[in-house]
């Protein structure tokens, strides 16, 4: 009996909390959509940015959702989000092949950066490749923090550590498990280097006297995709809303929305041309 | 007065873990008598009231009232009010206390309204009605407690040194009262107190306890002259 | 920026946000100290109300699980309201209602404990003399809940003050989604991880500031009832 006084008085919370949204012509029979992207997606402002527009037109109500890239698939994989948004395609690919997943699509990109102290004490301002930088960094032992929590950024910087044949460890290796920002501050405070998103940069570069010591390699390339959980595995999901998103942001109007977004002057995500 | 017995003790003990705290091998109880336990602290006498008042249940004998078991009595429940040594007051008025069995047993507020003033009357307490119950003293604590009891017109009033609190004052109005309700007959009164001579000056019976151990019953002195020796020494007190 | 200067600031800009990020702590405090409160209540007067063999280890763990981080928590419920947990059908998670599910199973043991722990105080007599004036068990219980005010206050409020600092429920089942579940404390988590830090603590006084002020109020009322 608790549970159905719990139950309705909840759903009047609910009801109360979520009235008073913009009704269109015909409000869509579920109107939230769970979107699961990574922090540093959602902390650029971004979404923020573009997002309210959708939301007007359609009367879609986009709840975002953000956490680590692995825990955003995860979630897509336990039917908790309805559509996901990351950068991280290798596990995108998966994520789809596995079955919990449809519709991807590419949305946009930017790019990574090296981010390291004034004086750059490894000398990576010439190096010619991020895997370069890399064995510099090593090599001189110098302070690197990494995001050690499987996200995008971890796992890009796991693949440079590869290619340049490198398994860092050691004491000039420090594995913070958290997000970016917290990383570059601690890359600020230590000093050392660290491989960090532009976007994130841009935001919290005013807090800290780290330059960008290399950037520009084709494999620091960061691309963004977005699928939509998969409705055959949960029917529960808003299948609805993911493809009435995934429709927008590809669109000609969701496209031009996120190049037009900038941070400090600077545009931070590039749509393909 | 009937000499029915109203309680029926046999073969009565309890015990606090491993220590044996009272021991009755039988004792009846008068309807409308006054009996008193007598005895230092520790004798027990709280003990067998409690019993009486089935608040405390023996660990072996029987307790009879008016022939039925004590234990989970409805009409013991209904019938009979104990009263502490150091009554608790409830958090409240004067009048939210002594209103208080009245409430439980829902009588119309105009009746308790009326019982109520009544026993403020009788005990002395007029006008302590709104008065917080837990900024009282000793004495006016022990009047509001037996007030508190009398305003349910029990046939059994159960009260453990009911002048141990008091103020010489207090002590003599609730002497009276209680010797009041005693000469009306209608009222089985078992009161215990460390003072023998104020136990027999108001009992038909004194019950003297040692130990646990109920030792020997005696006759009391009510409604009779005092004893030579007690004048002298200015009691009852 | 000198935060509390800051904290007025964040008052007094208006800034919708604040509003409704300090309105969602105060409706989810409410409600899940609502609904910990009866349910509390009613298990500490029981608990501290009935003597039974192992009662002393219920009341331990009863105490201890008001020491259960909320993260742990957070977790437990997590995987009941999750999708592919056993009440995913309630849709519960991300919103509102995870939230409260969770701040109320905090609370919880905070008011049984405490109760107990304040009735336990109460002296026997108190027992005694309820059962010997005829109260039936209805009647000793609003008598209990009246002579144990201040206690019973004092538990609601603690419990108050537990669920509305809170963030590992928070964070955990509400996803910390704008306009929706983000509370002001994980914005203040936001925010510091963001780096943002005089923002969140501005924030953090401003939480500071509600608290103490439901307490003074909650104080006031109980005192002026005598």
């Amino acid at each position: 009996m608790k549970r159905n006084v719990l139950t309705f008085a909840l759903a009047c919370l609910c009801a109360a909390s979520t009235s008073g949204m913009g009704g269109k012509e015909q409000p869509p029979a579920n109107p939230r959509i769970k979107l699961a992207t990574t922090t540093s997606t959602e902390n650029s402002g971004l979404l923020g940015h573009i997002l309210p527009i959708f939301e007007a037109k359609t009367g879609y109500k986009v709840d975002v959702v953000a956490v680590g890239t692995g825990a955003a698939l995860k979630l897509g994989e336990n039917g908790d989000a309805d559509v996901v948004l990351v950068h991280a395609r290798a596990q995108e690919d998966a994520f789809v092949a596995a079955g919990h997943g449809v519709d991807r699509r590419d949305v946009m990109y930017n790019d990574f950066i090296v981010l390291g102290p004034a004086s750059d004490p490894a000398v990576i301002g010439a190096v010619k490749s991020s895997t370069e930088a890399f064995s510099k960094i090593a090599a001189a032992g110098a302070i690197f923090v990494s995001r050690g929590d499987k996200s995008g950024t971890h796992v890009k910087e796991l693949d440079i550590w590869k290619a340049a044949g490198i398994a860092p460890s050691g004491a000039w290796y420090k594995e913070a498990g958290q997000g970016m920002e917290q990383v570059i501050l601690m890359a600020n405070g230590m000093p050392g280097y660290t491989l960090a998103d532009r976007g994130t940069w841009l935001a919290v570069k005013d807090k800290t006297t780290l330059k960008i010591c290399y950037e520009g390699d084709k494999g620091l390339f960061n691309p963004y995709g977005i699928i939509a959980v998969n409705p055959a595995k949960w029917p529960t999901a808003n299948y609805e809303g993911a493809k009435a998103l995934i429709a927008w942001i590809t669109s000609k109007e969701g496209l031009a929305a996120v190049e037009g977004f900038k941070l400090n002057g600077e545009q931070l995500f590039f749509t393909y041309k | 007065m009937s000499s029915e017995a109203l309680f029926s003790v046999r073969d009565l003990s309890f015990s606090y873990g491993s220590r044996k705290v009272l021991q009755v091998p039988g004792l009846d109880i008068r309807t409308g008598e006054v009996l008193a336990l007598v005895g230092p602290n520790g004798s027990g006498k709280t003990t067998l009231l409690k019993i009486l008042n089935d608040l405390l249940r023996a660990d072996s004998g029987s307790v009879l009232f008016k022939g039925r078991p004590s234990a989970g009595n409805p009409r013991l429940r209904s019938g009979s009010v104990y009263v502490h040594q150091s009554p608790f007051p409830l958090a409240g008025t004067v009048h939210r206390n002594i209103a208080f069995g009245l409430r439980a047993r829902r009588l119309p507020d105009s009746e308790i309204r009326l019982r109520t003033r009544e026993a403020l009357e009788r005990l002395g307490l007029a006008g302590f009605g709104r008065r917080d119950a837990k900024r009282l003293s000793g004495g006016e604590t022990q009047r509001v407690a037996l007030a508190r009891a009398l305003v349910l017109d029990p046939e059994v009033l159960l009260l453990d040194e009911p002048t141990a609190q008091a103020d010489r004052a207090s002590a003599e109005r609730i002497r009276e009262v209680l010797a009041d309700i005693a000469a009306r007959g209608r009222t089985t009164i078992v009161f215990s107190s460390h003072d023998a001579a104020f136990a027999e000056a108001l009992a038909d019976r004194a019950a003297y306890l040692e130990d646990g151990r109920l030792v020997r019953i005696d006759p009391g002195r009510r409604g009779r002259a005092p004893k030579a020796e007690d004048t002298a020494r200015g009691n009852p007190e | 920026m000198n935060p509390f200067l800051g904290s007025l600031e964040l008052i007094f800009s208006g800034d919708r946000e604040v509003f409704q990020v300090a309105a969602t702590t105060l409706r989810f405090s409410f409600w899940s100290t609502a609904f910990s409160t009866i349910p509390g209540l009613i298990l500490g007067i029981a608990l501290s109300g009935h003597r039974f063999p192992g009662r002393r280890t219920v009341a331990a763990v009863v105490s201890s699980l008001t020491a259960l981080p909320t993260v742990v928590i957070g977790l437990a419920v997590y995987s009941f309201i999750s999708r592919s947990g056993p009440l995913g059908h309630l849709g519960w998670l991300f919103a509102p209602a995870g939230v409260i599910l969770g701040q109320t199973l905090l609370a919880l043991p905070i008011v049984v404990s405490l109760v107990y722990t304040g009735l336990s105080k109460l002296d026997a007599r108190f027992a005694e003399t309820l059962i010997t004036l005829g109260a039936g068990r209805f009647r000793r219980l609003t008598a209990t809940l009246f002579e144990a005010k201040y206690v019973l206050a004092s538990a609601v409020l603690n419990a108050f003050g537990r669920v509305t600092g809170e963030v590992g429920v928070s964070m955990m089942l509400g996803g910390n989604i704008r306009w929706y579940t983000r509370t002001m404390t994980t914005t203040i988590a936001l925010d510091t991880s963001k780096g943002e830090f005089e923002r969140a603590l501005s924030l953090g006084i401003l939480l500071l500031g509600i608290s103490l002020t439901v307490n003074a109020l909650v104080h006031a009322a109980v005192k002026h009832e005598q």
